[in-house]
Order: structure tokens, then sequence, then C-alpha cells
């Protein structure tokens, strides 16, 4: 009697546990890994130790938490970060993705966590209005809706495309590019660490960020969103925002 | 077109369709839709254009520094000329700073930092590629000239002939013969190293298949596109290479 209780209770324990790691199905079991360029503060950017810092990846920390899962980012270049769900490599997209319409084909979105706006950040003193932006040299990210705005509104020939914002605001300084395209909470954190630049807003339609997930991984899906609803709900986000803007 | 639109609904709505049908419409989008092959078709035109100049570029440098550096080198001993060694010593400096530091490196320097104010980011790159080029390109002619005998030399200057022409009749044309398969390498690697001038914003092929790749979210038809490319203009190279190859060729009896 004792021996198959003792054998059950075993049982129980190793089910018990497979099915707690089980529960979510992920590229690596047990890690909930993330395609992210982090080269965009607030939301990412690499600290001294190479650590993926801000507040995507707070969010997920708090995410992962509940779900059991060790969240674990894949640093790559933005173009290519929201192509690797798609190819199976990563979870998830985690890189202050817009919810796009046409990104829907790729992956699946969770629900909306924060809303931003286009913002063009430039050096101090020069004249740069939302009148003559137009004539000016724009500076983007590759793959970045600033660089669809930018190249719809003004031309293929007005938009230089770089594959890290750090490149772009580099170029910024140096006077290659009059302006740089960017959601203005990233900006307004270029515009905090380097002197001698200022941001205006575009006035475009606002963009909303989620979490751009692999299409079709629903329960995944639906327990990130749960998560993100009460910290959305217990105002969480924002202080983590608020935290990462300071 | 209207079969694209109506195919694409289809496949973003989740519609079952046939390969056929996803490869028109991943193939449309990629390369048809808004007149994107336009995009390609300028890139490829930069692509080419930073070949050229880098390549020019990059020869004038090899030859010069390779001319300096064997004049030097093949001196007679005991008769060393101060000012030939004070060129090659920086000649030499130059090999060694190109050779030991990476291609991609070079144009970030070059880009963001020597050429900070230049908005003219395709000269800045086709510059880069030819001081690069420039000195693996040295290094082969130097062997080329290096290889060919002593004694050619001896002969044209017995002949009468001075440096110059000995050079030019007895030394280049049969170095040139030995060096052409590295030299056509080299020009291989070069032509393909273009696509790094994107980093520093050159619009060339890969950047275009990169906005259009963006713009799609399906990166494998602008990219597959792009290498078949980049393969076609090296293998258009590779023939003329060969064709002039053959012809110096003519003479030989092998």
């Amino acid at each position: 009697m004792k021996k198959i209780l003792a054998i059950a209770l075993a049982l129980c324990l190793v089910l018990g546990l497979s099915a707690a790691t089980a529960e979510y199905k992920t590229v690596e079991a047990g890690k909930f890994i993330y395609a992210t360029s982090p080269d965009f503060p607030p939301f990412e950017s690499l600290d001294d130790n190479d650590t993926v810092i801000g507040i995507e990846p707070d969010l997920l920390a708090l995410i992962c938490a509940e779900l059991g899962l060790t969240p674990e980012p894949y640093a790559i270049d933005f173009d290519s970060a929201l192509a690797a769900p798609s190819a199976g490599k990563v979870d998830a997209v985690v890189s202050g993705v817009t919810v796009k319409e046409e990104r829907k084909t790729m992956m699946d979105f969770t629900i909306p966590y924060v809303t931003i706006v286009q913002g063009v950040v430039f050096k101090t003193g020069d004249d740069i209005t939302m009148d003559n932006i137009g004539e000016k040299k724009i500076g983007v990210q590759s793959g970045t809706t600033g660089q669809f705005e930018a190249v719809d509104r003004y031309g293929e020939d007005h938009v230089t495309a770089y594959d890290k914002y750090s490149i772009g605001f580099q170029a910024l300084q140096n006077g290659q590019v009059d302006c740089i395209m960017v959601d203005d909470m990233v900006g307004a954190a270029y515009v905090k660490t380097i002197p001698g630049l200022e941001m205006i807003s575009t006035g475009f339609e606002p963009e909303n960020f989620a979490f751009g997930l692999a299409k079709g991984n629903d329960e995944l899906l639906a327990a990130i969103n749960e998560q993100l609803q009460k910290l959305i709900d217990d105002g969480t986000v924002e202080q983590i925002i608020l935290k990462w803007n300071e | 077109m209207e079969q694209f639109v109506a195919w694409k609904a289809m496949m973003s709505a989740g519609e079952p369709t046939t390969i056929w049908q996803q490869f028109y419409v991943l193939f449309y989008q990629a390369f048809i839709e808004n007149d994107r092959w336009r995009q390609y078709l300028s890139g490829v035109g930069t692509t080419l254009y930073v070949t050229v100049l880098a390549l020019v570029l990059g020869v004038v440098l090899g030859l010069i520094v390779a001319v300096v550096r064997t004049a030097h080198d093949l001196q007679r001993p005991g008769h060393k000329n101060v000012i030939l060694g004070f060129f090659n010593g920086i000649l030499k400096m130059y090999v060694t700073v190109i050779r030991g530091t990476p291609m991609m490196v070079q144009l970030m320097i070059m880009g963001l930092v020597i050429f900070a104010s230049s908005r003219n980011f395709v000269m800045v790159g086709a510059l880069t590629l030819g001081i690069n080029s420039g000195a693996y390109t040295a290094e082969i002619i130097r062997g080329g000239l290096m290889s060919v005998d002593q004694g050619q030399t001896e002969a044209g200057r017995s002949l009468g002939m001075n440096y110059a022409d000995t050079m030019r009749f007895v030394v280049v044309p049969q170095a040139i013969k030995a060096i052409l398969p590295a030299l056509g390498n080299e020009f291989i690697v070069l032509l393909k190293d273009t696509s790094l001038i994107s980093v520093i914003g050159g619009k060339e092929l890969l950047y275009a298949a990169r906005s259009v790749a963006a713009r799609n979210y399906e990166p494998m038809y602008p990219y597959v596109g792009a290498a078949i490319v980049y393969l076609i203009l090296v293998m258009i190279f590779t023939k003329l290479l060969g064709i002039f190859e053959r012809r110096l060729r003519a003479s030989d009896r092998r």
C-alpha cells in the first residue's frame, strides 16, 4: 500500500512538473525567447553588461514569472527582429512594435499597452517644422513605422534608413541628416542623453505598441494578454513607463 | 493586378491558396507592386557605380604602392635609396593598417568620423572600398612584379631601355598575365563588398532589398532576388575576365 502510494505520489510530482513546463509551447521549453533591437530606449537598450534593459524587459520579467517561463532576449536589427517570429526562431518580437494591419499576417499581437506618436528630433537651433520637413533629409531606422511614414509622405530621396537608431543619431549629430523621425518616447530618451537636440511632434496618427507573438500560439497569447491586462489595470505598466522615462 | 489584390486578400484572410498563387503574390509584392523593381534597378546602378569607382581607385593605388615597394625591394644590396625607403615605409603602413582592420570598421570610421559632414554616402563608400581594395591589389601586383625573373629587367636595361620602359614593355605585360586570376578574385570580392555601404546609408542593391522586405514583412523574395542579381553580376564579370585572360594567353604555347 505504502509502495503504491509512493509511486502515485512520485508520478503526481513528475507529471505535475512536466505539466507546468509544457503548459506553453515555446521554441525552447521553459524559455520565452524574444527578438529585440536594443537601441530603442526607454523600451529597450543595452547596459554595460550587455543586458537588455528597459520598459519591455521589465514587463516581460513580470509576465513570464507568472507563466513559469524565463525571458531571453535575442538582440538583432529591427527589420530582422520583425521577421524572426514567423521564421520560427523566437517566440515573439518585443521591440516597441506598432500594431499594424499588414503586420498581422506575420504575427499575433497582444493587447496594446502604450500609445505613442511619431516625433522629429533635430539639432537645437535648426529651422525644422512640420511645414518644411519635406525638403529636409530625414534619418530613420530600417523597417520602422517612421521609415514608412517618411517615405510615403516625403519620398525615398529624402529618407536615409540606418540599421540602428544609434547610427542614425550619430549621423544627425554629424549633420549627415537634418532630423530623425522616431517614436516620441524614444526620441525624448535620445534628446535627454545627447545634448543639443530637441524634438517636435509630427501630429501623425497615434500608434499602439504591443508584443508580436509567433502566429498560432493561442494559449501563450491568451496567457500573456491576461497578465498584461492585469498589469495595465493595477497601474504597474504606467509605473514602469514612468520609471524609465524619469 | 486584380489577381494580386484578390489572392493577397485570400492569403491574409488565411484562406487556402495554391503554391502558384502564393508565389505570384509574394513575387508580385516583392518586385512589381508600386514599381518596386525601380528601387532594385537604382540599387544595382549604385552598386555598379561604386564598384567601378572603387575598382579604378584600387588599381591606381595598388599600382603605385606595388611599383614603389618593388622598386625598393629590388635595389642592389648596399645601394638603398633614402627617399624610396621613406615612401616604402609609409606605403607599407598603409597596407598593414588597411589589411589589418575589417571593412565594416573602416566604413564606420570613414562614414561617421572622417567624412562626418559629407552627405554623399555613396561617394564615401566608393572611396573607402577603393582604399581598401588598393591595399590588397597592391600586394597582388607586387607579387606579380616580383615573380618576373630579374634577368628580364636586366636584359631590358642592357638593351638601353630606361626603368620606366623596361617596366612598361617587359615586366608589366608578363606580370599581368600571372596576376589576373588573383586580381579577378579581388574584383569579385569588391563587387560583393559594396553591399556593406548600406550601413552608412548608401542606397545600393541590398538597401533596396531590405526596404522592400521591411515593407512586406517577407524577407525571402527580396533577399533571394538580390542574391541572384549579385550572382549574375559576378558571372558576367568572371566571363569578361576569362575573355581577357584568353586574349593575353594567345601567344602562349601551353
